[in-house]
């Protein structure tokens, strides 16, 4: 794979546009995403309704409930997606392992972050849920965390047989700390710098994790 | 088990036959599973040289083509390239839902290619016009061939390897690739060609390796 030198962070970005382009010219991942949060964000109303003040309450655990949920459906676009195309060894050659992870995340990230607020404003208008200042960094630095588990198994993808399953079983235990936290973020009255920072040690586990094993992930 | 050693000097009229040397296999070997799949083989390919690998299915010509590239690491043996490797098959390389232009610029980007030449990449591959502007997974087969060997020279290489980059093209297909090939080779990239027909490469290849049971079975030609 090639070295781009000092010149991994515009790779990086080449990595995210290449992603976007092939969002804005398929849709893809908005047809799947936007219905998936709002369908889950009305069943979990359905489930704990009908009264309002139950529903405001477990509103951020809903939201952080469906983020995570949302992941599954986002993983294939790492790998499977590429290789679907015959796309993956091309940009394999043509980037090194960590611009491609830096591009991968950012592009996960992005639509966690678009899936996350999307709940959100439906829990804030359906469930009279209230958004705060913590809750959004909780989120910002919450779905960090969860594109990077994505892209990490996401990339193990291809070589799973039982791949659905293994997903899930992988994926949402993995991204516990962020349910726990993010939640507690958006919880009115709980002090939130605790859970913030727990959520930045989440996003730097994950992260270190990734970046390194991801070379080795990359092979055949 | 043989192994003969394989080296693939450039054409003399090759712009980078300084006798650089962009591949060395040495004792590479690639098993899956445990089954010994590639080698070993020893092999040496220069500057703008083109070798042509061929032999019937599961001969193991894939296989050497992604070790050569990098994306399949040896089992054993040593692999060293001098810059950057791509391994194309016809109907790689891109998303199918950008455009044959969004491909190729996107390619550009990566590698920094400038905008010019990608002007003369789309015309050596006859994918100008209205053709520029069609979504990769709206390309016929012949097309999408032209379009991967595009993308092997926007990608600037330092070796390309391709995969039957001829396999179910027409005549015209054919004599794009080549074409695209020859401008390839006049840039000093080295290309390890897999093939069921070496006759279509003969005039531009500098050798044909017949591969057998993961084995280069003679000496190149």
């Amino acid at each position: 794979m090639s070295e781009p030198g000092w010149n991994g962070p515009r790779h990086g970005w080449l990595v995210l546009r290449r992603e976007l382009a092939v969002e804005a010219a398929s849709r893809e991942t908005l047809v799947t995403v936007t219905p998936y949060v709002a369908v889950l964000v009305l069943l979990g109303g359905l489930a704990f309704g009908p009264r309002p003040a139950v529903l405001a309450a477990t509103a951020p655990g809903l939201v952080w409930l469906v983020v995570l949920i949302t992941a599954i459906p986002l993983a294939p676009t790492v790998a499977v997606a590429e290789q679907q195309d015959d796309a993956w060894d091309l940009l394999r050659s043509l980037t090194t392992p960590s611009t491609l992870l830096v591009g991968k995340v950012a592009a996960v990230w992005l639509w966690l972050l678009a899936g996350w607020g999307l709940a959100t404003v439906l829990t804030v208008a359906l469930f009279g849920a209230g958004a705060t200042g913590a809750g959004i960094a909780g989120g910002l630095i919450g779905t960090a965390g969860i594109a990077t588990v994505t892209v990490l198994l996401g990339t193990l993808l291809p070589a799973a047989t039982r791949r659905p399953a293994l997903l899930a079983v992988l994926l949402l235990p993995a991204t516990l700390p962020a349910l726990v936290a993010g939640t507690q973020t958006a919880t009115a009255g709980v002090p939130a710098s605790a859970w913030l920072m727990l959520l930045a040690v989440f996003d730097l586990l994950t992260v270190t994790v990734t970046w390194a094993v991801f070379p080795a992930l990359l092979e055949d | 088990m043989t192994d003969p050693t394989a080296t693939v000097p450039a054409a003399p009229t090759a712009p980078s036959a300084a006798a650089a040397v962009t591949l060395t296999l040495t004792g590479v070997t690639r098993e899956f599973a445990g089954r010994r799949v590639l080698g070993p083989i020893t092999l040496t390919l220069d500057a703008g040289a083109l070798a042509v690998a061929h032999g019937r299915n599961g001969a193991g010509k894939t296989t050497l083509l992604r070790v050569a590239a990098g994306l399949l690491t040896p089992t054993a043996g040593r692999r060293a390239c001098a810059g950057r490797a791509v391994y194309l098959r016809p109907g790689g390389g891109a998303r199918h839902a950008l455009t044959v232009r969004q491909a190729l610029r996107h390619t550009a980007a990566l590698t920094g290619t400038p905008a010019a030449i990608l002007a003369e990449v789309g015309r050596v591959a006859g994918l100008t016009g209205a053709l520029a502007e069609r979504r990769v997974g709206e390309l016929s087969a012949g097309e999408h061939a032209r379009l991967s060997v595009a993308l092997a020279l926007v990608a600037a290489p330092t070796l390309a390897c391709l995969d039957e980059p001829t396999a179910h093209l027409d005549p015209d297909g054919v004599a794009h690739v080549r074409a695209a090939m020859r401008l390839l080779i006049t840039r000093g990239t080295s290309v390890l060609l897999a093939s069921h027909t070496p006759e279509q490469f003969r005039d531009l290849a500098d050798a044909t390796l017949s591969i057998d049971d993961g084995l280069l079975r003679e000496a190149p030609e």
